[in-house]
């Protein structure tokens, strides 16, 4: 199984980049939803959240690699993979 | 109790805060507990590993003494990032002990092989 990175601070997303295979997952939640606008994020797929990315505004900012997950997905994505390793 | 491979992903340096030694007794104690335990230094988690330091003159302990212990404590699987290693002017004989350098595929396929990743 692959993989799933969660990110919770966008500081810590360049650690988990570094570190990520490319078949892991690697999910943005709370302050590390930063880490997903255009302006910001890296080349790869990432997936934010989409309540953390709509309560801070944020939308309309995000880059075009950035897939967003509801709550259902974010579970979706902890049973399809292990290990979870958190990263903030 | 179920047996888990369980990997400690060590990133922070050993004084300034108290994650270090933290994140070192709670190594201590899954070890206790006979998990299939991995430790992984990268980042500056290497600057745990190197000799020479002295927590007493910071009034705490050394963490470099509380690393070498971990063989003791059956946790014998140490591996450490070589480019976390090379950035930072560190050889491998400036350890505290053994660690196994890992590049970073290595560092994938190692934390690939676990059940639960506690990273610090």
């Amino acid at each position: 199984m692959a993989t799933l990175h969660l990110v919770n601070r966008a500081r810590a997303l360049a650690g988990c980049l570094e570190l990520a295979a490319p078949e892991d997952a690697i999910l943005l939640i709370e302050d590390g939803v930063y880490g997903a606008i255009a302006a910001a994020a890296p080349a790869r797929q990432l997936y934010a959240l989409a309540a953390d990315v709509t309560a801070r505004g944020l939308e309309q900012r995000l880059a075009h690699t950035v897939l967003l997950a509801n709550d259902a997905d974010f579970v979706a994505l902890a049973v399809a993979h292990q290990p979870i390793v958190s990263w903030r | 109790m179920d047996t888990k491979r369980l990997l400690f992903l060590l990133r922070q340096p050993p004084y300034g805060t108290s994650h270090a030694l933290e994140a070192l007794e709670s190594i201590l104690v899954a070890g206790v507990f006979e998990q299939r335990v991995s430790v992984l230094f990268r980042d500056d988690g290497v600057w745990q590993l190197v000799g020479g330091q002295a927590g007493e003159v910071l009034g705490t302990r050394t963490i470099g003494k509380v690393v070498q212990a971990l063989p003791q404590y059956e946790i014998e699987d140490i591996y450490v990032c070589a480019t976390s290693l090379a950035a930072r002017g560190i050889a491998l004989n400036d350890l505290v002990l053994p660690a196994q350098p890992l590049d970073v595929g290595a560092q994938q396929a190692l934390i690939a092989g676990q059940q639960v990743v506690v990273n610090d």
